[in-house]
């Protein structure tokens, strides 16, 4: 008979704040969480918190370029700046 | 004699019968020595007879036409070099036809030098040409936006392009405005024009934006052709195709947006994609469509792009688009990424786990917008994703794959998406798997909550065992939740960190 034993690690930020990478990492990859189960390998000082704040600004950065990406895409499959306009997908 | 005409007479004349027996109540009604009131509701229903009378003298005047005009408008069009099905096709294209118009084109046939081998922008802005005369063609070689901003052009014949190694933009041109339609041709039909001489990648956006065109003629293509991409995209008002006559279809290696937005064409122009590697945005199909019993292949030896394959095949201001996604049978996928971004239509999408493809970035996401516009997102099931070889799972259920409530003017639903079966995550050296936007993963019922569990547990990758540097899984609290913790120590034990964020 084997028996397992499961260690989980779990950590969560101070109030206002979020976790991310500590690393670093591209922005269009970065993750912000509430909460983050340690993997087995992973380690605490892998990550750090950031202000939600901050994390706003971040997401708001990533949401530009995303966007950017998307009209690239769009226009370059054929698809018009008006179209874009007012949430259009096409 | 012209067959709208004709029943538009048969029409007119059971018509006049009814009105004429209205006609004869009313008088015997008269004859009856009615009241005022009476006289008066008499007259009223006479009314119907008045503007029958009117219909009628328009429709004499309409015969008139078609007894004295027309034989010369089809003696003209001879005259310009039209066969017989080119003369009635035209009669009935360009019900508006002129003599005036054929003259014009007369002129032009009268002018044109057969020796030319390059048409280039040849009647390019020519608002004045309503019908292309037949011009002897066999020796041009070159075609670039030849007919573009020809806007009031509805009809050209069957020319001959045998010759033609290179024909881009053909009735259109190539600057952004086209695609709105503006100043664009009014051809409802494209000849089963012969490109086989066609050379390379000369094909691209030969047909591109002709939104107009209703009929597509049987192209044929030669062999020497390698990419047809743009060929026939944007034929917004498409009804019938008869396909298209390749020399040799194993020559042709890319298809970008080959067939995109066909609003009003429910099947699939093609499923067997031969040795295309480039099949990026080759399908948009905007007409309700089921798929699902429809299977796309490829025995490709090289990895085949299927990026935006179907992408944005929904039009959520109609609510018209795909609503089952098909089966693949890919020997070698590559990137998978944005495949079904935006359809909104979709219930269920196959089992793909037969396949690995490279990167499912953004595989399935219903959102998108700045304004107020909502996406109708069904999606119930996805029946099998292999990770395998994935090099990027960003976004892979959501657009923007964040939270909504803490940062995102952007609601990410999926409300109904509860089934999700994913085999062999962390097998590749991908180090997150974003799984954000799912968050109905595993509710409702023991078969969903089995998946979640199987995908994350049961059928991962065991990274920790194979010496591999831990990877992150992205969820959004609440699928987390349905994980117990032993559960979760598992998926940790195995390499991986799981992150939550509040959707």
């Amino acid at each position: 008979m084997t028996q397992k034993e499961y260690v989980t690690r779990v950590l969560r930020p101070a109030e206002g704040y979020l976790l991310t990478e500590a690393a670093d990492v591209a922005l269009a990859a970065r993750t912000f969480a509430a909460e983050v189960f340690l993997g087995a390998g992973d380690a605490a000082e892998n990550w750090r918190e950031v202000s939600i704040e901050e994390a706003e600004n971040l997401q708001a950065r990533r949401q530009a370029q995303l966007q950017t990406n998307l009209r690239e895409r769009l226009l370059a499959a054929g698809v018009t700046n008006d179209n874009l306009k007012g949430g259009e997908d096409d | 004699m012209d067959a709208n005409l004709n029943k538009s007479l048969i029409q007119k004349t059971r018509e006049t019968f009814r009105l004429l027996g209205v006609v004869e109540d009313a008088l015997q009604r008269v004859r009856e020595c009615p009241t005022r009131e009476e006289v008066k509701e008499v007259l009223a229903g006479l009314s119907e007879f008045i503007e029958l009378q009117e219909r009628v003298t328009r429709l004499e005047e309409q015969m008139r036409v078609y007894h004295e005009l027309h034989p010369k408008l089809r003696a003209g069009l001879r005259e310009i070099g039209y066969n017989e099905r080119e003369v009635e096709e035209c009669m009935e294209d360009v019900p508006d036809l002129t003599l005036a118009d054929i003259e014009y084109a007369k002129s032009i046939l009268e002018s044109y030098d057969t020796e030319r081998t390059d048409l280039t922008e040849a009647f390019f802005g020519d608002t004045r040409l309503v019908v292309m005369p037949k011009i002897d063609t066999s020796k041009v070689e070159r075609i670039y936006q030849t007919w573009g901003k020809c806007r009031n052009l509805k009809y050209v014949p069957l020319l001959d392009f045998s010759s033609v190694k290179f024909a881009k933009y053909i009735f259109s041109y190539s600057e952004i405005d086209s695609l709105n339609g503006k100043d664009s041709v009014k051809l409802k039909r494209i000849q089963p024009f012969d490109f086989s001489a066609i050379e390379g990648n000369g094909l691209r956006f030969a047909f591109y934006c002709n939104q107009e065109v209703t009929k597509l003629g049987r192209i044929r293509i030669g062999a020497k052709c390698t990419d047809i991409g743009g060929i026939f995209g944007r034929l917004i008002k498409l009804k019938s195709f008869d396909g298209i006559e390749f020399e040799d279809f194993g020559n042709i290696r890319a298809a970008r947006h080959s067939f995109e937005f066909w609003y009003n064409y429910p099947k699939l122009p093609v499923v067997d994609l031969g040795n295309i590697v480039d099949a990026d945005g080759m399908f948009r199909m905007r007409e309700v469509c089921d798929l699902s019993e429809e299977t796309i292949r490829s025995g490709c030896a090289s990895e085949v792009n299927l990026s935006s394959m179907f992408s944005w095949s929904w039009d959520a201001s109609t609510n018209l688009g795909m609503t089952g996604a098909p089966k693949l049978e890919i020997k070698n996928p590559g990137s998978m990424s944005y495949m079904y971004v935006g359809c909104g239509g979709l219930r269920v999408i196959p089992d793909y786990c037969h396949l690995a493809p490279t990167s499912l970035e953004r595989f399935y996401a219903a959102q998108y917008g700045e304004g107020t516009r909502k996406y109708s997102e069904k999606l119930e099931r996805i029946e099998g994703l292999n990770f395998e070889r994935v090099t990027s799972t960003e976004g892979i259920f959501s657009y923007f794959g964040k939270s909504r409530s803490t940062y995102s003017p952007y609601p990410i639903l999926n409300p109904d998406l509860r089934y999700i079966r994913i085999v062999n995550l962390g097998k590749s050296a991908c180090a997150v798997y974003d799984l954000v936007g799912a968050s109905s993963w595993g509710d409702g019922s023991e078969e969903n909550l089995q998946s979640l569990v199987d995908s994350l547990l049961t059928n991962s990758y065991d990274r920790q065992a194979a010496g591999m540097e831990p990877a992150t899984i992205r969820l959004d609290s609440t699928t987390a939740n349905r994980l117990t913790d032993v559960q979760k120590a598992a998926i940790t034990s195995k390499g991986y960190s799981i992150t939550t964020i509040d959707v």
